[in-house]
């Protein structure tokens, strides 16, 4: 009986707002930063995606096909990736074409677009699909929605967008006293669920380096025997790909640690390595209810790191208003930049859950100084962007005798 | 137990802050399984409540004022109402007689001496007090009479404990000093009613006017806040040698209808002036500590704090500014101003993160000190 091992890395950068203060509403100020976004994505590009990319397909040619690697990559982080640092792409490219990587959809823009509308949610997934065909010429089966963000309805949502499986987080609360280590089916739809082993994925992307952890320093040989050891059909290693060299610097060893585990868990005759895609072919032990949101973020695996607090609540419930003016204002240019906004990095900024003593959410946020900055700065972008949407929606409604009901 | 409590106003009628506090006093007694007579002159709006019983005694007074040329009319009400008074209340049992200033302590004495129940005289405040240079002897031998007779007395404070002692010489042994509570409501209410301030939102400086706090820093940034923003008051609360020059500038910048100097603000209306703002700003020059910002954030205020002063490193909570630059000192008010979820949030947490910071947690922390010192 084997257990598979799926190693899925996800590729994200969002587009950062640059320091909009309250003076700069209406005054025709760009929104993004494109400099601090140049200089964050060059750094990750050459302390992450280059090595990290380079060693993966080192691994996968080295291993003739018995090593395998699934990603996700976002349309935000494409974008930068084009505009900024091209060879990154055909990097990727490189990997695809060896047909031993797989690839997963998502929304293009990072989002919380479900929360917005079923149709929004469509089409940035449908954007996503687009851009894959085009650059990769892939055509993915699998979905990963923002952060494992996951119900019952949202399985219900994808599978009808026509995917066979889809991620979620392999949490107590709803798997009860069930493994996350095998392939379940999702209540209500039948489309395949993937479940993330979080204790062992977190082994990697959270605790590797911390000196005061138990198992501290981690080795190759010691995480295949952990992997030997579990129980099960299949060991979901589900992580952000920044993991590798920018959360966990090359000083920590973590290239070295991945370059030597393929060998490693090779060794046992019962672990292989397949691509996501393999899961959708294996029969579902058991079907799993969701009926609320669940994610991968925090202690909690709630939506409560983006929508916890009032500042939260109050930025996003204005975000979701303004869909309607985005669609009678009919800019292209404007539209892009309220999904780009939708991205949820922007509001994972305004989280106070832990601010208070410091944490995990600092690093992913460096450029923000606080939450309170975080939500002050996006309502004043937002309230120039409604500006604008307005300044298209009058005049061209008027001619038609039409009134802006929102007005 | 059951108290009689001869009191002067009741809600609806309310002149002062004594019908206010009889309200909230009988509310929270009978809440608390007290029984309440609440004994009042009758006047033209009717008295009602559901927590206490409510007595309305005469034919409908008006009282009118206390100055000289109505001094018999006023004197006339008053020695009609506390015959009446006296009558009515023989009709009542009770146990104790609880006196709410000198307007009553003629029929409360009477009371007392008939029923032979214990008398509390409650001082909320003393002719001496009120017109010191002229006080009215009428009003004085009222409240002498009272007070001598009382087998116990409420002071408002130590300050009006004093006072009684000095001025009008009672024993000190019998009086007990209980504050009133800050309703912090109505304060607000009154405090806008009376500068005129509508519903405008409140930026406050608390500090003296002197260069190191640097006030004027405050009023440039004002100036831009209103740029954006109009409706909104910047409230000046201290004193200091920058008072005539920070005056000039407010007018200067065409602001002087924005800004509101307060003088003077003593240490125990501190909390108030916090808890009525909505932003309050710290813009000094070099503050080794601020503990108006800790206060301000315990009021549950957000505030606006220079770099260079001790408290932004305890309080992350806050947004922190160089005092210098009026811009960003400016933008951050303005997003407190025009986002309440911010203010709200900030409020919240604020408060938390100061919680360990006590007297009681900083003697601790100075005995380690102190230990350290001796022991090594």
């Amino acid at each position: 009986m084997m257990t598979h091992v799926v190693m899925y890395f996800h590729v994200h950068q969002p587009h950062r707002l640059r320091q909009y203060s309250v003076f700069d509403i209406g005054n025709g100020t760009e929104y993004f930063d494109k400099k601090l976004n140049k200089e964050i994505f060059l750094r990750a590009a050459r302390k992450c995606y280059f090595p990290s990319n380079r060693l993966l397909l080192d691994l996968i040619e080295k291993y003739e096909g018995k090593f395998k690697v699934s990603f996700s990559i976002t349309g935000t982080w494409i974008e930068q990736a084009q505009e900024f640092e091209p060879e990154l792409i055909q990097s990727f490219q490189d990997l695809v074409k060896t047909g031993h990587v797989d690839l997963l959809d998502e929304t293009y823009y990072h989002s919380l677009a479900y929360l917005i509308s079923e149709e929004e949610f469509k089409e940035q997934v449908k954007m996503h699909r687009k851009l894959f065909k085009e650059l990769f010429n892939y055509k993915p089966k699998v979905f990963r929605n923002t952060e494992a963000m996951y119900s019952n309805d949202i399985a219900r949502t994808v599978k009808d967008l026509g995917y066979k499986g889809i991620v979620a987080e392999g949490w107590h609360s709803y798997l009860g006293w069930r493994s996350p280590n095998y392939v379940y089916q999702a209540k209500g739809s039948k489309i395949k669920l993937f479940l993330r082993n979080y204790k062992l994925s977190d082994d990697i992307s959270f605790r590797f380096s911390t000196p005061y952890w138990e198992e501290f320093p981690l080795t190759a040989d010691k995480y295949a025997a952990w992997l030997a050891a579990s129980p099960g059909e299949v060991i979901n290693l589900f992580m952000d790909y920044e993991t590798f060299g920018e959360h966990q610097w090359k000083e920590t060893g973590i290239f070295d640690f991945m370059r030597h585990l393929p060998e490693h868990v090779l060794a046992y005759e019962h672990l292989d390595f397949v691509g996501i895609n393999e899961l959708i072919k294996m029969k579902a032990v058991d079907e799993i209810d969701v009926p609320y949101y669940s994610s991968w973020a925090d202690m909690d695996r709630d939506l409560s790191a983006w929508l916890g607090n009032e500042m939260q609540k109050t930025a996003f419930n204005k975000l979701k208003a303004l869909e309607s003016y985005v669609k009678r204002a009919r800019d292209i240019k404007l539209k892009e930049a309220w999904r780009r906004l939708q991205t949820s990095d922007h509001i994972y900024y305004m989280c106070t859950k832990w601010w208070s003593d410091g944490d995990i959410h600092k690093y992913f946020s460096e450029h923000v100084e606080s939450p309170y900055y975080a939500f002050m700065n996006f309502m004043n972008v937002l309230q120039d962007l409604e500006g604008k949407l307005m300044a298209k929606i009058i005049p061209r409604e008027s001619e038609y005798g039409e009134i802006p009901t929102s007005l | 137990m059951r108290v009689l409590i001869l009191g002067w106003e009741f809600p609806p009628y309310i002149t002062g802050g004594l019908g206010v506090y009889c309200y909230e006093l009988t509310k929270q007694l009978s809440a608390k399984g007290i029984d309440v007579i609440y004994v009042l002159p009758k006047r033209m709006k009717k008295v009602r409540s559901d927590f206490v019983k409510v007595v309305e005694v005469g034919p409908g007074f008006e009282f009118g004022s206390y100055n000289e040329k109505e001094a018999m009319v006023f004197k006339g009400s008053i020695e009609d109402y506390n015959n009446l008074l006296v009558k009515r209340c023989l009709h009542e049992s009770f146990d104790v007689i609880h006196a709410q200033d000198w307007m009553v302590f003629d029929a409360a004495v009477r009371l007392k001496k008939i029923t032979g129940k214990p008398l509390i005289c409650h001082a909320h405040a003393i002719e001496y007090m009120r017109t010191p240079h002229d006080p009215w002897s009428y009003i004085v031998e009222k409240e002498k009479t009272g007070y001598y007779n009382a087998d116990l007395i409420i002071a408002n404070s130590y300050y009006m404990k004093r006072n009684l002692v000095e001025k009008l010489g009672v024993d000190p042994r019998k009086i007990v000093v209980i504050y009133n509570a800050v309703d912090q409501e109505r304060f607000e209410q009154q405090f806008r009613r009376e500068h005129g301030l509508g519903n405008s939102k409140i930026v406050l400086y608390l500090g003296r006017l002197f260069v190191q706090k640097g006030p004027d820093y405050f009023l440039n940034a004002a100036k831009k806040v209103v740029e954006r923003f109009r409706n909104v008051k910047f409230l000046i609360a201290g004193t200091g040698d920058m008072l005539p020059q920070l005056i000039k500038q407010a007018i200067d910048l065409g602001i002087s209808d924005k800004v509101m100097f307060l003088g003077f603000v003593p240490e125990e209306e501190k909390p108030k002036y916090y808890a009525i703002s909505d932003v309050y700003v710290l813009p000094s020059v070099s503050e080794p500590f601020g503990i108006t910002v800790l206060e301000a954030v315990a009021a549950g205020t957000p505030v606006v704090i220079s770099k260079e002063s001790g408290a932004s490193e305890v309080v992350r909570s806050a947004f922190k500014v160089d005092f210098w630059d009026v811009n960003k000192m400016a933008e951050l008010i303005l997003g407190l101003l025009m986002y309440p979820p911010m203010a709200r949030e900030m409020s919240r947490n604020g408060k938390k993160e100061i919680k360990h910071l006590t007297w009681d947690k900083i003697a601790e922390e100075t005995i380690k000190a102190y230990k350290m010192a001796v022991y090594g």
